[in-house]
């Protein structure tokens, strides 16, 4: 592992400064299930000089449930999320989402916050010694141009949706889709963002999401979702354990009888940011979810989707998984 | 940034003066010496390296020690209370949890959590409590019951008896309290850490090593190139076409091209990492096809030239050619009913062991290099590396350690010369290690294949002939190449009276990592090719695969092979066994589906000795050169045989570690010869120990000695109840008073099974030394939404002629599966132009817990006329049949006929696609 400095920040103007003074060579460390894997391969061409713990720092760890908004802290454990009664009750979706990522002993250090701002997994970006000096990345030598090696490569695991910048990658998140679909909010040492809005523009594909180097995620707000909606998530991985999601879904169904009242999907793992299928959501609002309603929003779903040679099998994939979770939604009553 | 750090480890309270950013593995590790927690991938992927933090286990790989300051940190050392065993320590070490161990602490570790927050989990719970424990092995089987074992507070009792019986291994339980040490557990004051600089192109002319740069950081002590080494000096399995350092040209990435030695790993790595080496790139040859195209550029300029162990055949870039032949295949297949041709593809994998190689060298006043290593083959390593150095083996003294598992991978050369080299020039100790990415890059992993069958039968059921083409793909350098595919050629007619074969083999050489040998050679891809292929004709002629294979599976005297008479067949009951245990030919659910393979296997042989000392206290000592990688015969079935020849307890038996200084020689742990060869000589030994103590007493008594016999612990006259003479006596007497100490030796050389020398060209390994047979059955279930392919159940049937120790034996049917069900469904080796992009356990997928189904071992005896006890070699076959079993299941359940291994999610998707049959 690249020697590097280690600060414990004792208050979150602390950690801001210090992350400030690295001017982007400084990363956060809480759980470390990411980062010190990152730091151990030399993944990137210029490697971190620091790590901030911030698990040092006071108050960051919990679940407030408050007047109609949970809050979860940002270091909160992703096991402790996942076996919370309150959020299995009624934020289903999300704990069946923490429930899955990784393994059992991952979850136990891996937080919340994580797993929102997560790297990629791409086996091109993430190939040890930096072997693979790709446009994510940048940092191009003089004369040098980056290309994607997944675009030539074996891209069976990466976007169905087209690159960006050239750039393949995809968001691996497992409790992403879940925030989203139940419309979580972001507080961070500089703003109030919903998690939908956290992630760049097409044209920045370094970034994972838009919250600066010298920033810092608090907490993640949820709203209480209408008692007459229901939640839902699921994942398609290799094995039950340690993997990431080839293709991962998550929906709240707010129901009047059989009608969908109101609804929101997103899958994730299919582009280099969460997918919300609007077409897909358009289509079942006002009508009764019927199987055939899901599956017609399955195939809405994967609209427009340009797979790679190696991954229109993803497509089947998540036209599936939604059909799947729009049912798991209707009959969680 | 150093600091002082205050720890809480297993209740006391220690400083260590290090960096905060350091990981709480290295710190356990190197700074207190608790080697309990294992490094198996330092990614957070394998949970070797398990600890308790305020009692909730932890990957202490990715936890920096400046996070735990003043927490309660709990190793696998901390967990027995007063010296003996917890009831969960006991019930791994009684139910056979544990194999080669180094997976153990770690299993050890969250199941002690798992069952302190929940004193009575489900199986499903327990499964998930591990699921971030990787275990090769076991198939998680006899570890998941040992830890319901525990929960339902069953008393276990370990075994100590006879033949037959599942005596828990001698070394269960040092390595149950991490107390076992591997190849990283060795350390010495002021060692220096190696590093391997590393090929980063695939084919290239090196044309410059510039260590200059890494030599200027500071705490860098040496750096070692090629040139600096004896040139003309090669080494090999079969065929010497290697060197220790390259020298000239490179031919993968990986290959060692310089080393370095620093006061710590990071140093090292940074060190390698600033040697600059100047590459001119040859054309590189990536795949098979690549390599026999006509104009293919070579990659061993001097094949012919090479020093070769048989009589090769060799040409452009395959490193050896195969072939056998018997009756006229032509002929037989123009007149059969129908023709079938098939062409499968299988892939490169790892044997993922758990243990990356590691080990440590010191060199002593006379230039003598010591070498602690993982290695399957301590005596082949002394003279790979007195024929690649040109140092004398006086010079050369290798210990065995405990082996993290070898599976194959550790039967050649690891980092022993490396470590040795950089010893004697800095005059340090040097201590390396592989890190997982470097096992995947430049280790020795299986064979990828292209096998092309054609068969013909009548139909009358009858195969009546078989023609196969068998190329693997050897990469860099011939490694195991020709031997594999030679066995693979063995395999691929499947266990069949066939009248007319004819077969071919290549290994081929291509720029990639070099592969060696993987549990079972050439078997999997072999038993995938052809087994698959019983079965398209069996669906295609409308046969019951089961009834097709029992209609000409071999029987006794029937000829196989090159042509080797057969004795001693159990195909047939495994066959039959196999399919019942999955009720073959029941109902199925939709998307369901049955399959079978079954196949046949060598118990391998090669040279063995064995030494016994009768100890004053009337135990014994074994002391045999022989090691252990994980199936345990060194400390279950040889300590059985040398105690029933001897009327003592397998616990009376002290068993040696190995050291080519002290050992007797034996080849090695592979190729299923343990118990077969190393036990043989070890009866042999105990044999004669026995007639000593029996001519020794008879003097001392002053009768004939046909009118004693051996008791336990003594040796009592004919018809008498007690005991004339204890061991004790005999042995203090022949100590102090006449004789002198009581020994038994032995030396073995198990001969070959004869066969048709006119039939084959060019094998290594011409007939199957007392061949086991084996059959396995699965059910599966296939989500036509995902792709995906559950096993639902499972059953390995195996003659294995006698099992001296079937908790031994099951364990190898289990983790056997377990292998090869990742073979089948998940695992493989990706490269891009010969750099390997999956690395790690997250991107390389061995199963894990919660993926296993239950595995049914089934143990048929056939005894073998020439083992020992009757008994066959067991460990490899297991990991050949599932691949081909499973995919059968996938074409019976829904209609998906895969022709390459892995059947993951996206090809059998693709396949369902194709035919129109996604979704539900
Ligand atoms: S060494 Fe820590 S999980 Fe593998
Ligand atoms: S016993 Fe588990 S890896 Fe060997």
């Amino acid at each position: 592992m690249r020697r590097f400095k280690h600060f414990d920040a004792s208050s979150l103007d602390e950690a801001v400064s210090l992350l400030a003074r690295f001017e982007g060579r400084a990363k956060v460390i809480a759980g470390g299930t990411d980062i010190v894997g990152t730091l151990k391969d030399s993944v990137l061409p210029e490697p971190y000089e620091a790590l901030v713990n911030i698990k040092t720092i006071p108050g960051l760890e919990g679940i407030r449930n408050g007047a109609g908004v949970l809050k979860i802290g940002a270091l909160t454990r992703l096991e402790d999320i996942a076996h919370n009664e309150t959020v299995q009750t009624k934020y289903a979706a999300l704990a069946q989402a923490a429930r899955v990522v990784a393994t059992p002993h991952i979850r136990e250090m891996g937080t919340i916050a994580g797993n929102i701002c997560q790297n990629t997994r791409c086996w091109y970006y993430r190939c040890a010694h930096n072997r693979f000096h790709c446009v994510r990345k940048g940092h191009a030598a003089p004369g040098q141009s980056l290309e994607c090696f997944a675009s030539d490569g074996d891209n069976r695991y990466h976007s169905i949706f087209g690159d960006v910048k050239d750039c393949l990658a995809v968001n691996p998140s497992d409790t992403i889709p879940a925030l989203i679909a139940l419309g979580a909010t972001l507080k961070t040492t500089k703003r109030s963002i919903a998690v939908k809005d956290i992630f760049p523009p097409s044209d920045e594909p370094t970034k994972m999401t838009i919250i600066d180097s010298d920033e810092i995620v608090i907490e993640v707000e949820i709203p209480e979702p209408q008692a007459s909606s229901r939640s839902a998530y699921h994942k398609v991985a290799i094995r039950k354990s340690i993997d990431f999601p080839i293709v991962n879904c998550a929906a709240v169904v707010d129901f009047e009888g059989d009608v969908v009242k109101d609804c929101h999907i997103c899958l994730n793992a299919v582009h280099y940011k969460p997918y919300v299928p609007e077409r897909a959501e358009a289509l079942l609002e006002g009508e009764p979810l019927t199987d055939e309603q899901a599956a017609t929003a399955g195939e809405a779903a994967v609209w427009g989707a340009k797979p790679l040679p190696m991954n229109s099998y993803k497509i089947t994939m998540a036209k599936g998984l939604v059909k799947k979770i729009l049912i798991a939604c209707r009959e969680a009553g | 940034m150093k600091r002082g750090i205050s720890l809480k480890v297993n209740g006391l309270v220690c400083e260590v003066y290090a960096n905060p950013g350091e990981t709480l593995l290295f710190c356990l590790r190197e700074r207190l010496g608790l080697i309990g927690a294992k490094e198996g991938c330092g990614d957070g992927e394998c949970g070797a390296c398990m600890v308790l933090i305020d009692g909730l286990p932890r990957n202490s790989c990715l936890v920096l020690l400046g996070d735990v300051e003043n927490r309660e940190i709990t190793t696998v050392e901390g967990l027995s209370v007063n010296g003996g065993l917890t009831s969960l320590q006991e019930a791994f070490v009684a139910k056979g949890a544990i194999q080669c161990g180094f997976c153990t602490p770690g299993f050890v570790v969250s199941a002690t959590a798992l069952l302190a927050r929940n004193p009575s989990p489900s199986e499903a719970e327990i499964r998930e409590a591990v699921a971030g424990n990787l275990c090769r092995c076991t198939g998680y089987a006899k570890i998941v019951e040992a830890i319901q074992a525990a929960a339902c507070g069953e008393e276990c009792v370990r075994e100590d008896g006879s033949l037959g019986t599942s005596v828990a291994r001698l070394d269960a339980v040092e390595k149950v309290t991490g107390k076992a040490q591997f190849g990283a557990d060795v350390s010495r004051p002021g060692q220096l850490w190696g590093a391997v600089v590393r090929s980063t192109r695939p084919h290239a002319r090196i044309v410059d090593i510039d260590t200059a740069k890494a030599l200027a950081m500071p705490g860098v002590a040496v750096a070692v190139t090629g040139a600096e080494l004896t040139p003309g000096l090669y080494y090999g399995v079969d065929l010497f076409d290697q060197q220790v350092l390259a020298r000239g040209k490179v031919r993968h990435v990986g290959e060692p091209v310089a080393l370095v030695a620093a006061e710590t790993p990071e140093l090292a790595a940074e060190a390698a990492a600033a040697v600059e080496v100047t590459y001119e790139d040859l054309p590189p040859v990536h795949d098979i096809d690549a390599a026999l195209a006509p104009d293919a550029s070579l990659i061993h300029e001097d094949l012919m030239d090479y020093e070769a162990g048989w009589d090769a055949i060799r040409e452009g870039n395959a490193c050896s050619a195969t072939y056998i032949t018997r009756g006229d295949t032509d002929a037989a297949l123009a007149t059969c009913d129908r023709v079938f041709t098939h062409t499968f593809e299988t892939q490169i994998i790892h044997q993922s062991y758990i243990e990356p190689h590691a080990g440590l060298a010191e060199a002593d006043a006379n230039g003598k290099v010591t070498i602690w290593t993982t290695n399957q083959k301590p005596f082949a390593v002394r003279r790979y590396m007195s024929q690649a150095l040109g140092w004398p083996m006086t010079k050369i003294r290798v210990i065995g350690m405990h082996i993290g598992g070898g599976f194959g991978g550790k039967l050649e050369m690891g980092l022993e010369p490396y470590a040795a080299l950089l010893a004697l020039k800095s005059r340090r100790s040097v201590k390396m290690a592989m890190s997982r990415k470097e096992e995947f890059q430049a280790a020795n992993p299986r064979h990828a294949s292209r096998i092309t069958i054609t068969t013909g039968v009548n139909r009358d059921m009858k195969m009546v002939a078989r023609r196969a083409e068998v190329l693997l793909d050897t990469g860099a350098y011939s490694g195991n190449g020709p031997t594999a595919v030679g066995l693979s050629m063995f395999l691929v007619t499947g266990p069949y009276r066939l009248d007319n074969v004819d077969l071919s083999g290549k290994a081929v050489y291509t720029n990639k990592t070099s592969s060696g040998s993987c549990r079972g050679p050439g078997g999997p891809q072999a038993v995938f090719a052809g087994e698959s292929q019983i079965d398209i004709i069996a669906r295609e002629m409308g046969w019951d695969p089961l009834a097709f294979r029992l209609a000409n599976v071999v029987e006794e005297g029937d000829v196989l092979g090159a042509g080797q008479r057969l004795q001693d067949v159990g195909v047939r009951e495994c066959l039959e066994q196999a399919a019942a245990a999955i009720n073959w030919g029941g109902e199925e659910e939709p998307d369901e589906g049955v399959g079978l393979a079954c196949s046949w296997w060598t118990s391998g042989g090669w040279a063995t000795s064995a030494l016994i000392n009768l100890n004053e206290d009337g135990t014994v000592t074994l002391i045999t050169g022989a090691v252990d990688i994980g199936p345990g015969a060194k400390y279950t079935s040889l300590p059985q045989l040398v105690a029933d020849e001897l009327q003592l307890k397998p616990g009376d038996v002290i068993v040696s570690s190995c050291d080519t200084d002290t050992s007797p020689y034996d080849h090695g742990d592979g190729g299923s010869r343990m118990t077969y060869n190393v036990g043989r000589a070890c009866q042999m030994a105990a044999e004669e120990l026995r007639t000593v103590i029996l001519e020794r007493a008879a003097r001392t008594l002053g009768v004939a000695e046909d009118l004693l016999e051996l008791v336990p612990d003594g040796v009592r006259l004919l018809g008498h109840e007690e005991k004339a003479l204890t061991l004790a006596e005999i042995a203090e007497r022949g100590r102090v008073l006449v004789d002198g100490p009581i020994q038994g030796r032995a030396s073995f050389l198990a001969d070959m099974p004869s066969w048709d020398t006119d039939a084959c060209r060019g094998l290594t390994y011409p007939s199957f030394l007392a061949p086991s047979f084996s059959a396995q059955a699965v059910r599966v279930r296939v989500d036509r939404q995902t792709g995906q392919v559950r096993v639902l159940e499972a059953a390995a049937a195996m003659d294995v002629g006698r099992a001296i120790n079937p908790m031994a034996v099951e364990g190898q049917l289990e983790g056997g599966f377990a292998m090869g069900m990742g073979y089948g469904l998940l695992e493989e080796v990706k490269m891009r132009e010969g750099v390997v992009i999956n690395p790690n356990f997250l991107d390389y997928k061995l199963p894990t817990a919660v993926d296993m189904p239950v595995v049914k071992p089934i143990i048929v005896e056939e005894p073998s006329i020439t083992g020992v006890h009757g008994v066959k070699g067991v460990g490899e076959p297991p990991a050949s049949l599932p691949a081909a079993a499973i995919a059968n299941a996938v074409d019976d359940a829904v209609g998906a006929r895969l022709m390459r291994v892995p059947l993951t999610q996206e090809t059998v998707l693709d396949a369902l696609d194709a035919a129109g049959t996604t979704g539900s």
